[in-house]
């Protein structure tokens, strides 16, 4: 262990291990910690990411990738189904390998990792974090840096440690819960991700099959805590798999939670960036992060590491960061929220009828765009929520 | 007089409990602790007396429903 780190990164998930490696391959000394005993457990998630997305940071590599997806199929609760292509090659990864990887070129690339050490709390010193009290195998230390990122995920607190307002609303807060079932050969398509828009089984939130291989793939659902008072989503899935997977094995239980509110206003203080699921930096509408947690990571080191370089972490010169990522997600983040409140909005009925009518559509000839359009055509009611969709860009005015 | 004090109810509390045959130790009570009243550290879950402020969040935002809520009164100690 170094006496000292310029860069201390709490939470090595795909975000952390991202950032910490940007930083390290800067020159600058790295200390990643986790405080779970091994990296990439327990998973919490559905695991698709964009092949080329993830590129950037990580080489595609078959002992991550379970299964490479060339479509997504839309059903609705009558079974109608509609097929779309993705907006680029999806993959399902293995996260426990996946995260193990990411870490693995922090270390490679000099950042220092270590796990089962945990962030107690922050040090703070003339309204600026300094530092990092490291709880780490029955020892507590204080470890101090020019800078922290909170990278510690839908649990974190390092970030609120540090006067961050980082408490997502209870009412943009996925729960999930999702089994990797095995037994399912001829029941899944291994190139295909479902997901099923059923507001009896997953009130006000949507269930997935995505497939890792021919017979195995991770069932799961998220909903709204409004709607999972009565009813625990564990109940709720376990319905699910009963009528659509019946005689299946349960590999794996996951549960988990994610906020859609998009990214929280302040992403940074004197001293810390906040990166990730930390910051709610995850898709408003399908709550999908990891890609976006990548990239804000890298988004957040490329502003930070000059600024450690010339000694100068101050909150008005990591504003960058902010402002960057307002630029580029800000707008579409914003929009993608309203989509999301209003397909939870809408009966079953509407949207069996809008799935029902959108799979007659040509869909391999027509953008999502045109499918949109012709929706619109079809549906006068879609008229008034039309803004919504033009906002996203998805539909031209 | 004494027997109207020996009447009168002892002050409870409300302790937020886990069930650790429920809970998957995913963090979301964590995340949503507006006290910061809830620790994970790998499969141990501790919900700090002092700071909890019974709010319920927890409660609701548990996947699992793995956490209740019980009525607590303090113990007399002799």
């Amino acid at each position: 262990m170094k006496p000292s780190y310029d860069v201390i990164v709490v939470g090595a998930g795909p975000a952390g291990s991202v950032a910490a490696r940007k930083a390290a391959l800067s020159g600058l000394r790295v200390l990643l910690i986790e405080k779970r005993q091994e990296i990439g457990t327990p998973v919490r998630c559905a695991e698709a990411v964009g092949r080329e997305a993830t590129r950037p940071y990580i080489e595609p590599d078959p002992r991550w990738i379970d299964a490479t997806v060339d479509a997504f199929a839309i059903y609705n609760s009558c079974g109608d189904s509609v097929k779309l292509p993705p907006t680029e090659t999806t993959l399902v990864v293995n996260r426990k390998v996946f995260d193990f990887q990411l870490a693995l070129l922090a270390a490679r690339a000099g950042a220092e990792v270590r796990t089962s050490a945990a962030a107690g709390g922050l040090v703070m010193e003339d309204e600026a974090v300094k530092g990092v009290r490291v709880e780490s195998l029955g020892r507590s230390e204080t470890i101090r840096a020019a800078l922290v990122v909170a990278a510690d995920g839908v649990e974190s607190q390092t970030a609120r440690w540090a006067g961050l307002k980082t408490v997502p609303p209870l009412a943009d807060t996925f729960l999930g819960v999702e089994f990797l079932l095995a037994g399912l050969k001829g029941r899944i398509d291994p190139q295909v991700c479902e997901y099923h828009l059923d507001q009896r089984m997953a009130p006000g939130g949507y269930l997935w099959a995505f497939p890792k291989g021919e017979d195995t793939a991770n069932v799961g659902l998220v909903m709204p805590p409004e709607q999972a008072k009565i009813q625990s989503p564990l109940s709720f899935l376990e319905q699910f798999v009963a009528k659509r997977y019946p005689e299946s094995s349960t590999l794996a239980v996951i549960s988990g939670g994610i906020p859609v509110t998009g990214a929280i206003k302040t992403l940074v203080t004197n001293g810390l960036v906040v990166v990730g699921d930390a910051a709610h930096q995850a898709d408003p509408l399908t709550a999908g992060g990891i890609n976006l947690g990548m990239f804000a990571a890298d988004m957040a080191m490329q502003v930070a590491v000059p600024c450690v370089q010339d000694g100068d972490t101050s909150a008005s010169r990591l504003q960058e960061y902010e402002r960057l990522w307002q630029k580029r997600y800000g707008k579409e983040h914003r929009a993608l929220y309203k989509i999301r409140k209003m397909v939870s909005g809408m009966s079953q009925e509407r949207l069996d009828e809008l799935v029902r009518q959108a799979a007659c559509l040509p869909l391999a000839e027509l953008s999502l765009g045109q499918v949109l359009l012709a929706l619109l055509k079809n549906d006068p009611l879609l008229l008034l929520e039309a803004g919504t969709l033009m906002a996203t860009g998805l539909i031209g005015k | 007089m004494l027997k109207r004090f020996q009447k009168k109810p002892r002050p409870t509390y409300r302790q937020v409990r886990v069930n650790h045959g429920l809970c998957l130790y995913c963090g979301v009570c964590v995340g949503t602790c507006p006290a910061n009243a809830i620790f994970l550290r790998s499969t141990h879950l501790n919900i700090s007396e002092e700071s909890c402020t019974s709010c319920e969040r927890c409660l609701l935002a548990c996947p699992m429903h793995a956490l209740t809520i019980v009525d607590m009164q303090p113990r007399v100690i002799v």
